[in-house]
């Protein structure tokens, strides 16, 4: 009886195969057939192209307008403010004042380049990466784990942990003052393990910086903060 | 560049806009008389493509104006702009203006336009370059920094090139 249904099972399934390559046919051309009837008309594909082409020309043409109008207007009825470089010009064309004004640009180049460090410098304390260090004592080793919270909204890149070690602290061997992190998603924390060999010097001196590429193609640096100690730190 | 900076200058950024009005007003007058009337496969495929490069100037001059400064000429600007689509790209209103005319030469489907469009992605060319000679000696290596970091028209290579300019990989 077993194998009777065994030997049928292939055949069955073959049938059901059949069957269901038949159904999605009919089922296609009961969905198709009307529209490609409908596409030998040569009249309605070229209503149907020239209605795309010319909607997304005026589209394409509205949202241009859309943008630039301002600049248009303004280009119309004149600029509701003249540039500063032509009032200086238009005032005198003595080598004096040219210079005076050469050194007002050079002077607002410096200012703008001071306050784009500045900003930089904020947007890395408002991008909301967090680092934090903590240290404790492993047998005769110092283990510092440096944890980064990707509390941002973008995703950083090519995260590095860059140890600033003071005098009487050594790295251990198989362990590097460096280490690469790679990439930290949103929301997400990463942790730099280093092993640190202890000759006399004090463990909360270690500095060092964090280094990532932010959402901009800018490279973003944080310093690491001081160590929190755990446990004791002296040797018994 | 903060909004309050920005808001404060003119929009005084004529020279994009003109040439756009130029550029469209010549191909505009083109594909009314040159229009493809076969309507087979290709046609199809041709205004598909079209449809795409279409899309691509809307996303790109609506990202490009995300920025006020956007519409400031170059030479007042305070500060040069480097984020949203200006982290990849340095030109965007280039860039649409350049897949529109592509898009025009897939929709019209005319040697017509074959003999025009480069003539004003030129143009584009040439008019980006003048911005970027003015914006390099308004803020010098900054602005070295940034043109090495981005493409002038197009996006690829974005990753790769943040890695070249950032310093990574010096140890």
């Amino acid at each position: 009886m077993l194998s009777v249904i065994i030997s049928s099972l292939p055949k069955s399934t073959m049938l059901m195969q059949n069957d269901l390559w038949d159904d999605i046919q009919i089922f296609l051309h009961l969905l198709l057939d009307p529209l490609f009837a409908a596409l030998q008309d040569e009249g309605l594909r070229g209503t149907i192209l020239s209605t795309v082409i010319w909607s997304f020309l005026v589209i394409c043409g509205l949202v241009f307008v859309v943008y630039e109008f301002p600049s248009i207007i303004n280009l119309l009825t004149g600029s509701p403010s003249t540039p500063i470089r032509r009032q200086l010009k238009t005032v005198s064309a003595s080598r004096a004042k040219a210079a005076t004004a050469s050194a007002a640009r050079h002077q607002l180049s410096r200012d703008k380049t001071q306050k784009e460090r500045e900003r930089r410098a904020k947007v890395v304390k408002e991008a909301g990466v967090r680092v934090a260090a903590k240290i404790e004592r492993e047998g005769a080793l110092l283990r510092l784990t440096i944890d980064i919270n990707n509390g941002s909204t973008s995703k950083i890149d090519m995260v590095i942990v860059d140890l600033d070690i003071p005098a009487g602290i050594n790295v251990d061997v198989g362990s590097f003052r460096m280490q690469r992190l790679g990439s930290i998603n949103v929301g997400e924390m990463k942790s730099a393990n280093f092993r640190l060999r202890p000759m006399g010097g004090d463990p909360l001196d270690i500095g060092g910086h964090v280094e990532f590429l932010g959402a901009s193609y800018e490279v973003s640096i944080i310093a690491i903060p001081v160590p929190e100690t755990i446990g004791e730190m002296n040797d018994e | 560049m903060n909004d309050s900076e920005s808001k404060a200058e003119a929009d005084n950024n004529y020279y994009p806009a003109l040439i756009a009005i130029m550029n469209f007003a010549v191909l505009l007058s083109l594909a009314m008389t040159n229009m493809a009337s076969t309507v087979g496969l290709w046609d199809f495929i041709f205004v598909g493509a079209g449809v795409y490069f279409s899309m691509k100037f809307i996303r790109l001059v609506r990202s490009a104006h995300e920025f006020e400064a956007t519409r400031v000429s170059p030479k007042d600007r305070k500060t040069f702009l480097k984020e949203g689509i200006y982290a990849k790209i340095r030109h965007p209103i280039g860039a649409a203006a350049i897949y529109m005319n592509i898009a025009y030469l897939c929709f019209v489907r005319s040697f017509a336009l074959v003999t025009v469009i480069p003539v004003f992605i030129a143009l584009w060319y040439i008019y980006a370059a003048y911005e970027e000679k003015i914006l390099v000696g308004r803020f010098g290596d900054e602005y070295r920094e940034y043109v090495r970091a981005t493409s002038m028209f197009r996006g690829s290579g974005y990753d790769q090139q943040r890695l070249a300019s950032s310093g990574y990989d010096m140890y």
